[in-house]
């Protein structure tokens, strides 16, 4: 079940969607899941592997890739470590993470800040 | 050229969605609906702050809505989004009262939470060996069922919190001694807890401490809440349950149910529960947050105060306060062995002793119990 899209995807040549970079990154996945499932610690560290050399702007593309080949477990891991990444990270570490500009009006943020002072203490140094 | 990899525009909402949701921490959620006004939209249009709060919440599955009072209006409401609309109106007023409700929920200022005792299924020797007994950690006095011959008969303890909007933790119980003959003591075999409402606004008048009639528990109250069973120790020290999540109780009132008699009285054969101290972990969310409870639906309106300030007892850290406890109650305990010896074991001559002692002792403690 894991494999259709997986089959479809290596059958259909015109495929866009996933760039082979991508593709060698998310389809090894599901093998590694099975051999080490068992141990959680082991599959911590090799997603932490993974990932330690992945741009923000590829987990993108990934998450793009495992949605395509409806790759579940593939898609919960990359969804969680974007969580991750930005877990007590400040608003402007965040915006950079996601290539973002600020769209409010001058005082509009202001407020924000004011009305939840209490959310933008204590996040990691930048 | 940073590459710009907005989530928003790129991928299925049902994807940001999945990001989102494993954010548990309330603050990074408001962060992140600070980015910018499409990521504040999609945090307000999806109900994140709702979502996060039931799932540490389930009982808020009762809010028909919610409200907010002494909100201060500007002269045109901000536009909040790209269509104001009632509709949205509403969701946006969500997103702002559950976002206080999971920070303040999260954060770890515990008290003692209850406000006053309420009844006891039976108690012995009215007014005596009342159920108020419970409420002072350091006196030599406690509470006690009436004598049963069937250990299987349960007794509860009712309670009323400090306000009706709650966050407990847990729920600490100290079984009784007795020091008459080899220390016997009188718990459960397991203890359960039940949080909820009463009935009606006046059903709590019918059902007061002061009545040698226990109240009809069910009759008078609406639980929500019920916890698992916990099995009690037989030892006489300050035992602590710890629910397995903290749990909000609405409407103020806590029952404990104790089950299963474990010791029988040398003297009639009768089996007894006695309780010395009680003391329920927590922390009110009054007057930041109130509710109002609509019948006969059983749902209830959560009302932010938003001028509401919270007022921060001066908590003690957890250990500390238990440590406390258990020393006044071993206090407590020396006293009444004390009185034993000098009286060769006479039971009523000892009651006669503390009820006349009580006072002077009432108020040392609770200078002590201050402290």
């Amino acid at each position: 079940m894991k494999f259709c899209t997986v089959k479809q995807y290596f059958d259909d040549e015109n495929n866009n969607n996933v760039t082979n970079g991508i593709a060698t990154t998310v389809i090894p996945l599901p093998n590694k899941h099975l051999k080490i499932k068992a141990n959680n610690k082991e599959m911590e560290q090799y997603e932490q592997e993974l990932l330690r050399n992945v741009m923000p702007q590829e987990l993108t593309k990934l998450i793009l890739a495992a949605n395509y080949l409806n790759f579940k477990e593939a898609l919960d891991f990359f969804c969680r470590t974007v969580a991750n990444a930005i877990q007590n990270k400040s608003v402007d570490y965040v915006r950079k993470f996601f290539g973002l500009e600020s769209d409010f009006e001058p005082g509009e943020e202001e407020k924000l800040c004011k009305e939840f002072a209490w959310s933008f203490e204590g996040v990691d140094e930048d | 050229m940073e590459v710009c990899i907005d989530f928003l525009n790129w991928l299925d909402p049902d994807i940001s969605v999945q990001i989102l949701m494993y954010l548990e921490d309330p603050s990074d959620l408001v962060r992140v609906s600070s980015l910018s006004r499409s990521w504040r939209d999609f945090v307000i249009a999806n109900g994140f702050f709702k979502h996060l709060c039931l799932r540490m919440f389930p009982q808020l599955s009762r809010v028909a809505r919610v409200m907010e009072l002494n909100k201060c209006r500007a002269k045109k409401p901000v536009e909040v989004g790209s269509s104001y609309s009632m509709e949205w109106e509403s969701l946006a007023r969500d997103h702002r009262v559950y976002a206080t409700l999971a920070q303040v929920c999260t954060s770890f200022i515990i008290e003692d939470c209850i406000s006053e005792a309420i009844s006891a299924s039976s108690t012995d020797h009215y007014p005596n060996e009342s159920i108020h007994n419970t409420l002072v950690p350091w006196r030599a006095s406690y509470w006690s069922s009436k004598g049963q011959s069937n250990p299987a008969e349960p007794e509860t303890l009712i309670y009323k919190l400090k306000s009706e909007f709650c966050v407990i933790t847990e729920i600490n119980i100290c079984p009784d001694h007795e020091l008459i003959s080899s220390w016997h003591i009188y718990s459960s075999n397991s203890v359960r807890f039940r949080m909820g409402h009463p009935k009606g606004p006046n059903d709590l008048g019918s059902c007061h401490l002061g009545d040698s009639l226990p109240c009809n528990a069910d009759d008078t109250f609406i639980w929500t809440y019920t916890s698992p069973e916990f099995p009690m120790a037989q030892e006489g020290c300050l035992q602590k349950f710890r629910l397995p999540e903290p749990v909000l109780c609405i409407g103020g009132i806590l029952q404990i149910e104790l089950l299963g008699r474990a010791q029988r009285h040398e003297m009639d054969g009768l089996f007894y529960i006695c309780i010395s101290y009680v003391q329920v972990v927590g922390r009110s969310l009054s007057p930041t947050f109130c509710v109002e409870i609509l019948e006969p639906s059983g749902t209830f309106v959560l009302k932010n105060d938003t001028q509401g300030k919270f007022y921060t007892p001066p908590s003690l850290p957890k250990n500390e306060a238990h440590e406390i406890s258990d020393d006044q109650l071993q206090r407590g305990f020396r006293y009444r062995q004390h009185l034993v010896n000098i009286l060769g074991g006479n039971e009523y001559a000892v009651e006669f002793i503390d009820e006349y002692e009580s006072g002077e002792e009432e108020d040392e403690a609770e200078v002590e119990y201050a402290l």
